[in-house]
């Protein structure tokens, strides 16, 4: 059951960062460009998921069951990324935060934009959390177990030993 | 000692992972409760609201005055012109009044924020921008010699400081209702503000609507009066 889970939750991380990371990229860059500042000064949001985007590339590519298995990582990982999400999903789509009806860009800027530092603070905590999961004792080979010889064959050498002392 | 390391690294890889999960959860929380706070709804029945009748009632009046009007039959001392004029400026004004969004208000019992919001800038841009600025404000601040009837020019001041006064407060109802975004810990205050914000800015809304209406009553009284 666990193991499901798990592997639920790992393949939902990867699809909820890539929505979030897509939201994201849409809202920053139209922000960017209706206020005319310079595309380079949006880095800054996007370093966080780059430097996610490679950790959970080494964690593939490296097999690191440290991380992958570890349920908690990946269930604060969907929840990041889904709050994420939401936020980017109200921002263009929620019809109450009557910015996004002044301002007639069809995105409230204004409420995205004071979600940019939290989002950052967890993704840059993701990162932190996933190199210290990197970083774990190996496990000992368990010492091997002398092999008993099946009973069957046991059994003639008996008779043939029993036999001889007759 | 290297396994100690290791073990201090993973109490704190758990001990980041949980904070960012109760600052993500938070959040997640938080954001659903804002959701749903601004789509809290304010009942009003205005079929049975005194004051919508009342500006119904003034509306219709309006009308009646200036139906009766035959420029043929004038004779008067106001010159023609001022009153045909006058008589336009009127008939804009009921047009404007009659506009889709007031209209509608009257099928309705349920207003969200979005709606509270049209209404108030409905108002802004049909009642103040097109009836009583581009249609008598020019009136209202001149100087005396352009207006020929003297109850009229002693009406004028009066209506430039109530034409001032309701720019003013419709501009501070819609400021004040645009930061409905802001939210940080929500608690009790902040849920009644977000609420009565809607249900106040729905109220003030109707009262300039009403002070509008009043202004053309009196200014088409004049006309009727004159004109019969």
């Amino acid at each position: 059951m666990k193991k499901i889970l798990n592997g639920m939750f790992c393949v939902l991380k990867y699809v909820l960062l890539i929505s979030a990371f897509v939201s994201t990229l849409y809202i920053v860059i139209y922000m960017f460009q209706r206020l005319e500042k310079d595309l380079t000064q949006a880095a800054s949001v996007f370093i966080p998921y780059l430097l996610l985007f490679i950790l959970f590339c080494i964690n593939l590519v490296g097999r690191q069951k440290s991380v992958n298995q570890n349920i908690f990582y990946n269930i604060t990982c969907c929840l990041v990324f889904a709050t994420i999400t939401y936020c980017g999903y109200r921002a263009i789509f929620d019809e109450n935060l009557l910015l996004r009806a002044k301002t007639k860009y069809g995105i409230d800027f204004n409420f995205y934009n004071d979600f940019i530092a939290p989002m950052k603070t967890m993704l840059y905590g993701l990162s932190i959390a996933n190199i210290c999961f990197m970083f774990h004792k190996k496990e000992e080979k368990a010492p091997e177990i002398p092999v008993e010889e099946p009973v069957e064959q046991i059994a003639p050498r008996k008779k043939r030993k029993a036999e001889g002392t007759k | 000692m290297k396994n100690i390391l290791l073990e201090y690294i993973k109490i704190i890889g758990y001990t980041v992972v949980g904070l960012v999960f109760a600052y993500s959860a938070f959040y997640f929380i938080l954001n659903f409760h804002h959701a749903k706070e601004l789509s809290r709804t304010v009942s009003i029945n205005v079929k049975e609201n005194d004051m919508y009748n009342k500006i119904a009632n003034n509306i219709a009046e309006v009308k009646g005055n200036i139906a009766g009007f035959n420029s043929g039959k004038y004779h008067g001392n106001v010159p023609l012109g001022f009153l045909l004029t006058m008589s336009g400026k009127l008939e804009i004004c009921t047009r404007q009044f009659e506009n889709e969004t007031f209209m509608q208000l009257q099928d309705r019992t349920e207003f969200g924020a979005q709606d509270i919001y049209q209404f108030a800038t409905s108002f802004q841009s049909s009642i103040l921008n097109g009836c009583l600025i581009q249609q008598f404000y020019d009136l209202s601040s001149s100087t005396g010699n352009e207006i020929p009837d003297a109850s009229v020019r002693s009406f004028a001041p009066f209506l430039k400081t109530n034409i001032e006064s309701m720019i003013d407060s419709s501009s501070y109802i819609i400021s004040s209702y645009h930061y409905n975004n802001i939210y940080y810990f929500t608690t009790d205050l902040t849920n009644n503000t977000l609420y009565n914000r809607s249900s106040q800015a729905f109220y003030k809304t109707l009262s300039l609507y009403d002070k509008s209406s009043d202004l053309l009553l009196e200014l088409s009284n004049w006309f009727k009066n004159e004109v019969n």
